[in-house]
């Protein structure tokens, strides 16, 4: 559960930390002050569309890339000044999982090859006999089952959903303490992508394995963050955080709202209730080469006011809600009429 | 000049709305695997599809749902062969024509005239060294009858890419690298409507597209059917899309039809496990935090099928029964239009479809 840990430092944290990319001559902020933390056994959803920020924030939380500004704490040490050893320890603990198992494995190694070059690199198996009882045992956990007919076999002569689980398995192999998860533009199969999940909250309930997961899809949060939290970033900033709960139920963000709406419903009743085009101004995202000025979602937003292309709103805690919101028509209406009008769209497309 | 778009026509076209756009019967395609080897990948399939109205056919990866697709619009690649059984398309004109004995020029002058298709793969679909005005004009220049200027190229291909909402100054000069994703699938979508064709078949429509952009793509095919008129098939493996856009679904499994049926019909009570089980793997946004089961395993393939239902080695209904003959379609609730709700196996009755839910919302 979120913030009842006591007062160790959590596993991962992300302290105002931002990412600009030069590309061109040009500035890209990718990432603009995301501060997010995840403990042990914990899940965080990450949720937006292409281009909102969550696959850099998710490789800055991974160590892949180093934050331009800010910081990102493994167990309360930045990554900036740890030793070669806290680095090492760190790149154990913490394992990313690319979304396209097509081209996350390399082709010329089998799952046994690939699975047993981190053993042997960490120093967690010392003959052939350990790499092989711990393939298994790892097969095993991603339910490629009976093990010995999956360890010599190559990513050729395997289908989609077993990849991902070599993939999954391969970010097993060091017994991490987080995995982060990027699922944004995953092609798989339905049934494929529930027993991933499943495998994960299996993982994070009995190992205590703390978890990432992005997606732009919030069905897909809702069903595995529904014990923790769900972060809706866009622009390269988190715009709403919250317990999942409240997220679904109660989106207080009009950017979250159009979210929730833009999800198809695998029911005809409720899918002929939806409303169309989510109430957002425009379908498509800005470019972070020309960010709006003041608020980034003010050209898209169906509440949008004058002070919204002044001033970029601070999240903060939503008047009668349990999330913080980035948005000053929400947190700080100027008029008695703004927020009884926000309170009803947000309860306007839930039955 | 054409710009207005498809009205309803007089008398000839009265006769045609009556009778199917497309009528499949037991259709067989095999694919060749080596020498004097082929695997069936269609066995048997048959359905009849009403003009105006729009299908889903789905299934998880490798059960025949793209073979369908192509094969109905004899694009298989190769190695395919339709091995058996008719496709009949009846057109404006209320003419039935034979579409696996038509010649090459004939299915040139058919294909994206009277039936498109939208590939699978927006990324991709478009050749990436050509603008989209250019395949677009391809598309024109390739299928209508009789020789276009090209003013009159120029102005279709703007129609098109102006019901899809797009700006066609924009689009029309562009390459496909300078679009977004979601541009892209309208684009494409345009150009199967280039001609106003009366079937059109789309594969995969917003599988890779973010949220957002798959409900505009949504959206806007729901538009465009009130607009045009079409029949539409789409390929899904995403139940939620069937939901929201189709009349009708057909679940496939192993290359062949076990489960058909209005759309209400199948997601209030679905009657075969498997469309039942694809169902409960989707997450609903709205309402209560409902569990999700995977379907163990996965499907065969179509080289060594098991024996009796193909389903079988999946379902935890199968009995010795199962696995003695392949169970034929049941019609269970007889409706009009091929409405009609039937399921292959025979212990349909115990299929009993609900959501477990775990916690309130």
């Amino acid at each position: 559960m979120p913030e009842t840990t006591g007062t160790a430092a959590p596993l991962i944290e992300l302290d105002h930390a931002s990412q600009v990319f030069h590309v061109k001559g040009e500035d890209l902020p990718a990432v603009s002050e995301v501060s997010l933390s995840v403990d042990q056994g914990e899940v965080l959803c990450l949720v937006g569309e292409s281009g909102s920020g969550k696959t850099t924030t998710a490789r800055l939380a991974a160590g892949l890339a180093a934050p331009s500004s800010g910081a990102v704490r493994y167990r309360g040490r930045d990554l900036a000044e740890m030793s070669r050893a806290e680095r090492r320890e760190y790149r154990r603990a913490v394992q990313y999982i690319h979304q396209d198992p097509y081209a996350s494995l390399n082709p010329i190694r089998s799952v046994r090859g690939t699975l047993s070059i981190p053993l042997r690199r960490h120093g967690l198996a010392r003959c052939a006999a350990d790499v092989d009882a711990r393939v298994d045992e790892l097969l095993s956990t991603v339910d490629l089952t009976p093990p010995e007919s999956y360890s010599a076999k190559f990513p050729h002569q395997l289908s989609g959903g077993q990849r991902q689980r070599v993939s999954v398995a391969r970010g097993l192999t060091l017994s991490p303490k987080l995995l982060i998860a990027d699922e944004s533009t995953s092609m798989l199969d339905v049934s494929i992508r529930v027993s991933l999940l499943n495998m994960f909250t299996r993982l994070r309930k009995e190992d205590g394995v703390g978890f990432i997961y992005i997606t732009h899809d919030l069905a897909l949060a809702k069903y595995f963050a529904w014990e923790g939290r769900t972060a809706v970033m866009y622009l390269g900033r988190i715009v709403e955080v919250g317990p999942t709960p409240q997220i679904i139920a109660n989106p207080q963000h009009p950017y979250t709202r159009a979210l929730l709406e833009a999800v198809p419903e695998p029911d005809p009743e409720l899918a002929a209730r939806k409303k169309a085009g989510g109430g957002l101004l425009s379908a498509e995202i800005p470019s972070l080469a020309a960010l709006p000025t003041g608020c980034t979602f003010h050209p898209r937003c169906p509440l949008a006011e004058d002070r919204c292309r002044a001033s970029v709103p601070q999240l903060l805690p939503a008047p009668g809600a349990r999330q913080d919101v980035a948005c000053m028509v929400v947190t700080d209406p100027a008029d008695p009429a703004a927020p009884a009008e926000a309170a009803s769209g947000a309860g306007g497309g839930r039955p | 000049m054409p710009t207005s778009p498809r009205t309803p026509a007089p008398a000839p076209a009265r006769d045609a709305r009556s009778a199917p756009v497309l009528s499949v019967k037991d259709l067989e395609v095999a694919y060749r695997t080596g020498r004097d080897q082929s695997v069936r990948a269609l066995r048997g399939v048959s359905f009849d599809l009403h003009p105006e109205t729009s299908l889903a056919l789905v299934g998880e990866s490798g059960c025949g749902k793209t073979t369908l697709g192509l094969a109905l619009l004899r694009l298989l690649p190769t190695l395919g062969e339709i091995t058996g059984g008719s496709i009949t398309f009846t057109g404006d004109d209320g003419r039935a024509r034979e579409v696996t004995d038509m010649t090459p020029a004939q299915l040139r002058r058919w294909r994206w005239s009277e039936a498109a298709m939208v590939f699978q793969g927006a990324q991709n679909a478009f050749n990436p060294v050509l603008t989209v005005g250019a395949q677009m004009a391809d598309t024109l220049r390739d299928h209508a009858t009789g020789r276009l200027g090209r003013r009159e190229i120029h102005e279709r291909s703007a129609e098109a890419l102006r019901s899809v909402r797009l700006e066609p100054r924009r689009v029309l000069g562009s390459y496909p690298h300078e679009l977004s994703g979601g541009m892209k699938q309208r684009a494409l979508i345009a150009t199967g409507l280039l001609m106003h064709p009366r079937l059109l078949v789309l594969d995969e429509p917003t599988t890779a597209l973010d949220i957002l952009t798959q409900r505009t793509v949504i959206d806007l095919l729901a538009e465009l059917r009130e607009e045009f008129g079409f029949a539409m098939i789409f390929i899904s493996h995403d139940l939620a899309l069937a939901a929201e856009l189709a009349d009708r679904v057909i679940t496939m499994y192993a290359g062949t039809v076990v489960e058909t049926g209005s759309t209400a019909d199948i997601f209030s009570s679905p009657r075969h496990p498997y469309t039942s089980k694809l169902i409960n793997a989707v997450p609903p946004v709205s309402g209560d935090l409902a569990e999700l089961a995977s379907i163990p395993g996965a499907p065969p393939s179509l080289a060594t099928l098991p024996p009796g239902c193909a389903f079988a080695p999946r379902c935890e209904l199968a009995t010795d029964e199962c696995l003695a003959a392949e169970p034929p379609l049941i019609p269970l609730v007889e409706r009009p239009a091929d409405m009609t709700h039937a399921a292959a196996c025979i212990h349909h009755d115990q299929v009993h479809h609900e959501r477990k839910v775990i916690a309130r919302a």
